[in-house]
């Protein structure tokens, strides 16, 4: 059995003054997809971001193991040179950096850099400010773009697919695959993932690993998160969190 | 004083610092002040006269009511581009306080009918405690276009004093761009531009002000003529120091337009920034605004650059940098240098 990359522990988080996450627990190993659904507003960035190190979200209780090592106490920047790459659900546009510029920061290579802005129709707007004025599906694709050229071992995608239309979420879609090696088989996957998304149809075009619900800042999984997600449509988020049993891991039973 | 080799006494490298750079093959002409005497002084282009100012007063009366009382020793220069010059390369222009513990400048720059002409000037020193004050004034006549750069590059423990004046004959262009690099102790730089029909006037200025120090800045531009247009854009960085910028537009012609726009960042809890914009409309076929923005730099874009493994002094001076060129798009090449000096020492000090 294959190591955990991430494995988070009884995680309590505070986000501003509240408490937001409360003994939740998930582990990720190499090579694996997670998919996490939960109603607005349970925390799910908050994890996400409690993971990368964002400001204003406070562990107040348990770990975050990267490789087996706690995060507790480093910097975003280290985090994300150690491997963790996010892509964030409300990105910020950022006047005169122009999205070039940044891009030749993460990556050096001109060839990479024009390959991915091409795959993901973003050719025309790498002389333009960051996130400046992009459409909606636009920014979701423009954090992708940044994530390919970072080059995570670990990828957080929060709502990749939110206000994408149902052409572009298969060109997203296509990228999201190749940056998690989807094309292979199971095994030989290297790069692991946490997804969280509102929508099903990102689903139909990802070879997901397991899925999770997370309901009052805990998550419980199951197998598939195809069947999770249709179970959600079916009877609501509550009640499929009940039926869920395992706690955190992939279930090793079920494949 | 201990200084750092960065800051030794190397002249040269002092006025590189502000634009005034050898091979002079790259300008129209030089005028260079050394403490209390003139250094250097030639015109390469047989458009432009550079003479002493206190030789050309006999001469040009005209100019008493302007200037006041003078010294008799005025020191600084006076600066004619004749009719239909057209200089491309920039004349520069540099007030440097070596020994000399006060410096007391009067220029004069006149752009004649349908000139087009340019100018670098810069300020710096290298002593303790000096005391500089500059007086400028600039005639740009009917369809002249004039641009100057300013930069100054003061220690810590200076003082100084500034005042402009500009008059913009009709259909004539004044654009001004002022980057102070290093802030002295105090600093008081005032500006004021009369714009004749048709006329049009830029102020641009860069201020970063750090510790113990205390800048103003106050840029006024009277729109008198018809048609008259104006914009001032000044963005002021504070990292530990006091900005007070006040602007002032007056909409006095007919069919006069102007645009202000004053916005600041505050590196840390030291400093502070205060912008006064201040418009008023006296004729009623004006039209007038402003926007100003001041705050700290983003916790969310920070994260947000930092999450692509970007450190922490990097980022902030990114994002710094991006909020100087996002409106100065008009930044010429040789001001460029001076910002990159100026982001540089942002990312030393994160
Ligand atoms: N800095 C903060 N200050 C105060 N409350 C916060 C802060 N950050 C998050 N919260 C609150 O924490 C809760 C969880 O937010 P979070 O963004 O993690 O939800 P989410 O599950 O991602 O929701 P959505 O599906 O809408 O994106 C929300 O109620 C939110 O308002
Ligand atoms: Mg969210």
């Amino acid at each position: 059995m294959a190591k955990y990359l991430l494995e988070i522990r009884d995680l309590w988080v505070d986000a501003g003054e509240k408490t937001i996450l409360k003994g939740l627990n998930i582990s990720v190993r190499e090579g694996e997809s997670h998919v996490i659904f939960g109603p607005n507003g349970t925390g799910k960035s908050t994890l996400i971001g409690a993971i990368m190190g964002l400001p204003n979200i406070k562990v107040t209780k348990g770990d975050i193991l990267f490789r087996g090592k706690s995060l507790l106490g480093i910097l975003v920047d280290e985090r994300a040179r150690k491997g963790i790459g996010i892509g964030f659900q409300h990105p910020p546009a950022i006047d005169g950096i122009m999205l070039r510029k940044l891009l030749e920061i993460i990556n050096s290579s001109q060839a990479e850099i024009k390959r991915i802005a091409l795959a993901l129709k973003l050719g025309r707007h790498l002389e333009r400010d960051l996130n400046k004025g992009f459409s909606g599906g636009e920014v979701k694709a423009c954090e992708i773009m940044q994530l390919f050229l970072q080059n995570p071992d670990l990828v957080l995608l929060d709502e990749p697919d939110s206000g994408v239309d149902i052409e572009n979420i298969k060109v997203i879609s296509k990228a999201i695959r190749e940056l998690l090696q989807m094309n292979l088989p199971i095994g030989k996957r290297k790069r692991s993932a946490i997804i969280i998304t509102h929508g099903g149809n990102i689903l139909n075009y990802l070879d997901t690993d397991v899925g999770h619900v997370m309901i009052d800042g805990k998550l419980k999984c199951g197998a598939d998160s195809r069947e999770i997600f249709s179970k959600i449509k079916k009877c609501g988020y509550r009640d499929c969190y009940k039926c869920l049993s395992a706690n955190g891991e992939k279930p090793s039973g079920g494949k | 004083m201990v200084k750092s080799p960065a800051e030794g006494n190397d002249m040269d490298g002092k006025l590189n610092l502000v634009g005034y750079d050898s091979p002079k093959t790259q300008s129209s002409g030089s005028f260079l002040v050394v403490d209390d005497g003139i250094a250097e002084m030639q015109s390469y282009s047989d458009k432009l006269e550079i003479l002493p100012l206190a030789k050309s007063l006999e001469k040009e009366q005209w100019l008493k009511e302007h200037l006041g009382p003078v010294p008799k020793k005025v020191l600084g220069f006076f600066v004619r581009a004749l009719p239909d010059a057209k200089i491309e390369k920039p004349l520069q222009a540099c007030f440097f306080m070596k020994e000399k513990k006060a410096q007391v400048i009067h220029n004069v720059f006149v752009a004649e009918k349908n000139s087009q002409v340019h100018l670098i000037s810069g300020c710096t020193d290298d002593l303790v405690e000096g005391k500089h004050t500059g007086i400028s004034l600039f005639f740009v006549r009917e369809n002249a276009s004039v641009s100057v750069t300013r930069i100054h590059h003061w220690s810590p423990d200076a003082s100084v004093f500034s005042k402009s004046s500009v008059f913009v004959g009709k259909n004539a262009v004044f654009d001004s761009n002022y980057i102070v690099i290093n802030s002295p102790k105090k600093e008081q730089a005032h500006s004021i531009a009369r714009v004749d029909d048709g006329g049009a006037v830029g102020f641009n200025s860069i201020i970063f002000s750090r510790e113990n120090s205390d800048f103003t800045i106050s840029d006024k531009i009277l729109l008198e003529g018809k048609n008259a247009r104006a914009e001032i854009i000044s963005r002021a960085i504070s990292d530990g120091g006091r900005i007070l910028t006040k602007t002032y537009m007056a909409g006095k012609g007919k069919d006069t337009r102007g645009h202000l726009e004053c916005d600041g960042i505050l590196l840390n809890e030291k400093g502070s920034i205060h912008a006064i914009p201040e418009l008023e409309a006296v004729n009623p076929k004006t039209n007038l605004s402003h926007e100003a923005g001041i705050g700290r730099i983003s916790e969310t874009e920070l994260s947000y650059l930092m999450a692509r493994g970007i450190d922490e002094a990097k980022a902030k001076s990114l994002i710094v940098k991006g909020f100087l060129d996002a409106k100065i798009n008009r930044i010429p090449p040789n001001l460029q240098k001076a910002i990159d000096e100026l982001v540089g020492k942002i990312s030393i000090q994160a």
